[in-house]
């Protein structure tokens, strides 16, 4: 079988590109830490999360020194917390959230961010984000989740340190 | 090269894209162009392109582009 | 000298059936894709924003599902009969096919366009994706077995054309097109296990009522083991015509018949398990698998590469014929006039960038930044949008007169047509790439939110909102030329002198390629097993956690919606 010589050259461009590619994501994962959602979160019963000690009572949990847990319940069409009240954490510390749906399949992203994850009945999405400086984030859904999908938004509010008044506990 | 009509639509289909990313390509230098610097850019484009048809074109069959 | 229409007189009245079927579809679709762009940029609201997604979900299935799978139904016949060169073994078969894929279709259509009337208790405004435990009407999910039946029953009909055709020329080699045909009705053969399991084993009963519950990751899971293949099923079609009919409108020769053979084979063997690359967010998959799914979505960049290749270096070959010279004026030497070619050199062009925004979505980190933002239409838009969808229209100014045997009506119009595709899309696709960079989420009505605002990197959000309300006016102008020079076209009179449907042979044939290229068993063999080993152990992950029917009971969506709106606001 015949191959020409330019494309035997491209066939090895294009290998290259493809293996460049991967390397790049390797490389995020094990040299830079880029952490991804996987299956840690673990599940849960979507039908009874009133009975998860967390979930029963979603919201802010201090964890270690500047290190804090959140866990997010997502429901047709608000984020508890988020919706009705912001999400607050201090500055400069490390936040794992805990994401679930008490119902369908929901998005969790906090917008301009690559803090970003689906909300699938049953399953917890854990990822840990470092916040920096005081600042305020918008948070949507960003699955089609029923009618009023776009109106289910939130806020996170990352609030300077001195100012902070512990964790909320839930809301 | 003769510029035919049809070729003349297809420049000026090309040159949409190249005016667009332009802005990307000055903001990736942190150089943030407004819209009209755009417009006027395509503008050029196109007023290019034209000229290079009146300077190639041949008088033209009608059944053109 | 005759052309198609006169040598297979009843294929050519299923093609032709198959065509109207599409292009109605593309019409409707395109109807609903201006009314979005309009609704959700804010310019034009005509409906009220809960009915935007009874829009999105009938824009999606119409033109994703629809419009792109009769297309290839059409296609398909015309290529097994042609490079066969034999009518297909049995007409009613064609035709029950036909019907059931139509009957299908039809319902699917039915149940969601029944949710723009209240009254009538049926809505399925489950977006093309129909995620459960979201629930749909039970006549979505049987309309589109049905549909996904026929297409079988379509596949069946060429592999019997194709056995008897082997009878008769034992030694042979299988003819290009019809080898096309046979890898990408393998691979959906495959690939559609999925969404067949998922739908009559699970949403089918669920929705019915029989069985209470559903995993909704599992059901999501099987979705997306059909729904990255599909994107395949899709694109195939376009290749079959880059690469066996761009050669010839460019005025020269198919580069290389062997690694055509070769990138089909590709397609077959990894289409299918990549699909995990959409769910690179999804709980209650590991790292590992999604590991697995991306290292395999990167190197189906290989068959794609390999094509752009050989479509330019056979676009050349045709240009140089042509008289064409130069490093890069040989360019100006193809014959721009040809609407047929302009729109698929054109549509390849798209790919190109298309494709440069989907290793992007393919890369397992970055993905994060741009997972269902506004990016991901902007990229599939430029794919399934333009290289498939501009690729068939172009197409059909050559196929329509072969099988009609009436001439095109406008060739400029055509022109102006595809043209006005490729312009709409960079409008359109530019600022739906850039809106997501800003965090702009698809699939919504209204993106705009009363506790905080976008930020752009370049511009403003309203020069986004206009580029895309402005280039989604011209697509849908481009479509309404379209179908207008079709339907003119079928009032013409018949042509003395056909279009010339025989396709030239390629500069190097098949006759030196090893003959294992043609082994299909054995290609459909190994793409089971890479199946195999990339969902084995994911699917039984999710079973595990969850069982197979899970504890979601269904959320029909045609609770009223308002009420429970104002609700969450009190």
């Amino acid at each position: 079988m015949e191959i020409h010589a330019y494309e035997k050259f491209w066939l090895a461009a294009a290998l290259l590109l493809i293996v460049g590619l991967i390397a790049t994501v390797s490389y995020g994962a094990v040299g830079a830490g880029i952490e991804m959602i996987g299956d840690e979160g673990g599940t849960v019963d979507p039908e009874a999360l009133d009975d998860h000690p967390k979930f029963g009572d979603p919201g802010v949990y201090e964890s270690g020194e500047d290190e804090y847990d959140v866990y997010v319940v997502a429901e047709q069409f608000a984020f508890r917390p988020g919706t009705s009240d912001p999400i607050e954490v201090p500055a400069n510390s490390t936040v794992t959230f805990h994401v679930t749906s008490a119902d369908v399949i929901h998005g969790f992203e906090v917008v301009g961010t690559n803090a970003n994850t689906m909300a699938i009945p049953g399953q917890v999405a854990t990822f840990t984000v470092e916040v920096d400086g005081p600042r305020d984030y918008g948070i949507l859904c960003n699955e089609y989740c029923g009618s009023a999908h776009h109106a289910m938004e939130g806020t996170m509010e990352v609030v300077p340190e001195d100012e902070y008044d512990g964790p909320e506990g839930g809301d | 090269m003769k510029l035919t009509r049809a070729g003349v639509l297809i420049l000026v289909a090309f040159s949409v894209p190249v005016a667009i990313e332009l802005r990307t390509v000055f903001g990736l230098f942190g150089i943030d162009l407004p819209l009209a610097a755009v417009g006027v850019f395509e503008v050029i484009l196109v007023a290019a392109i034209l000229v290079a048809y009146a300077i190639t074109a041949e008088p033209e069959t009608a059944t053109g582009p | 000298m005759a052309t198609f229409v006169d040598r297979y007189p009843e294929e050519a009245a299923v093609v032709r059936a198959t065509f109207v079927v599409a292009f109605v579809s593309l019409g409707i679709g395109a109807f609903f894709g201006l009314i979005q762009a309009l609704h959700r940029t804010g310019y034009v609201r005509i409906l009220d924003s809960v009915d935007y997604y009874t829009i999105l979900t009938g824009h999606g299935v119409l033109l994703a599902l629809v419009f792109t799978i009769f297309f290839l139904l059409g296609l398909f016949t015309w290529a097994v009969a042609r490079s066969l060169e034999r009518p297909l073994p049995d007409i009613r078969l064609t035709w029950a096919w036909f019907g059931l894929t139509t009957t299908g279709a039809t319902l699917v259509a039915v149940a969601i366009l029944a949710g723009l009337i209240p009254s009538l208790g049926v809505s399925a405004d489950v977006l093309y994706t129909f995620y459960a435990p979201l629930q749909a009407h039970p006549l979505f999910y049987a309309g589109l077995t049905m549909f996904i039946v026929g297409t079988w029953m379509a596949g069946a009909d060429w592999f019997l054309a194709y056995r008897a055709w082997r009878a008769d020329n034992p030694d042979d080699r299988i003819p290009l097109q019809t080898f096309m045909v046979l890898t990408t009705m393998l691979m959906w053969y495959l690939s559609t296990i999925g969404v067949a399991v998922s739908a009559v084993f699970f949403l089918l009963p669920w929705s019915f009522g029989i069985v209470e519950t559903v995993n909704p990751l599992l059901t999501r899971t099987l979705f997306w083991f059909f729904g990255h293949p599909v994107v395949y099923f899709w694109l195939m079609p376009a290749y079959l015509l880059w690469y066996t009919v761009l050669p010839k409108l460019a005025g020269g020769r198919l580069f290389s018949d062997p690694l055509a053979r070769v990138v089909f084979v590709l397609f077959l063997l990894l289409s299918t398990p990549v699909g995990i690359h959409h769910q690179y967010l999804d709980p209650g998959i590991s790292e590992g698998f999604k590991f697995i799914a991306m290292t395999n979505t990167m190197f189906l960049l290989l068959p794609s590469l390999l094509t752009a290749f050989t479509v330019v270096a056979s676009m050349e070959h045709g240009a140089r014929q042509r008289g064409g010279e130069g490093y890069f004026k040989w360019l100006g030497a193809l014959p721009w006039r040809d609407p047929a070619f302009t729109g698929m050199a054109l549509a390849g062009l798209m790919f190109a960038a298309g494709g440069f925004s989907g290793m992007i979505n393919a890369g397992m980190n970055i993905n994060y930044l741009i997972h269902n933002t506004l990016w991901v239409p902007g990229h599939f838009h430029m794919t399934v949008g333009t290289a498939v969808a501009l690729t068939m229209m172009a197409g059909s100014y050559w196929l329509v007169p072969q099988l009609t045997g009436k001439r095109l009506y406008s060739r400029p119009i055509g022109l102006l047509q595809v043209v006005l595709w490729f312009v709409g899309m960079v409008f359109m696709s530019n600022a739906m790439h850039r809106a997501g960079l800003a965090g702009v989420p698809r699939r919504t009505a209204e993106p705009q939110y009363q506790s905080f605002d976008f930020s752009t990197a370049l511009g403003s959000v309203g020069e986004l909102q206009a580029q895309i309300a402005f280039g989604g006016f011209l697509l849908f102008v481009s479509v309404v030329l379209f179908l207008f020079n079709i339907l003119l076209s079928s009032f013409e009179t018949p042509m003395e002198s056909p279009v010339d449907d025989s396709l030239p042979a390629p500069l190097s044939g098949a006759e030196g390629s090893p003959l294992v290229l043609d082994d299909l068993r054995l290609w459909t063999g190994i793409a089971i097993v890479l199946v195999i080993l990339a969902y084995t152990l994911p699917l039984g992950s999710i079973v595990t956690d969850a069982g197979l029917f899970g504890d979601s009971p269904g959320f029909p969506v045609l609770i009223d919606a308002v009420a429970m709106l104002k609700e969450v606001v009190a």
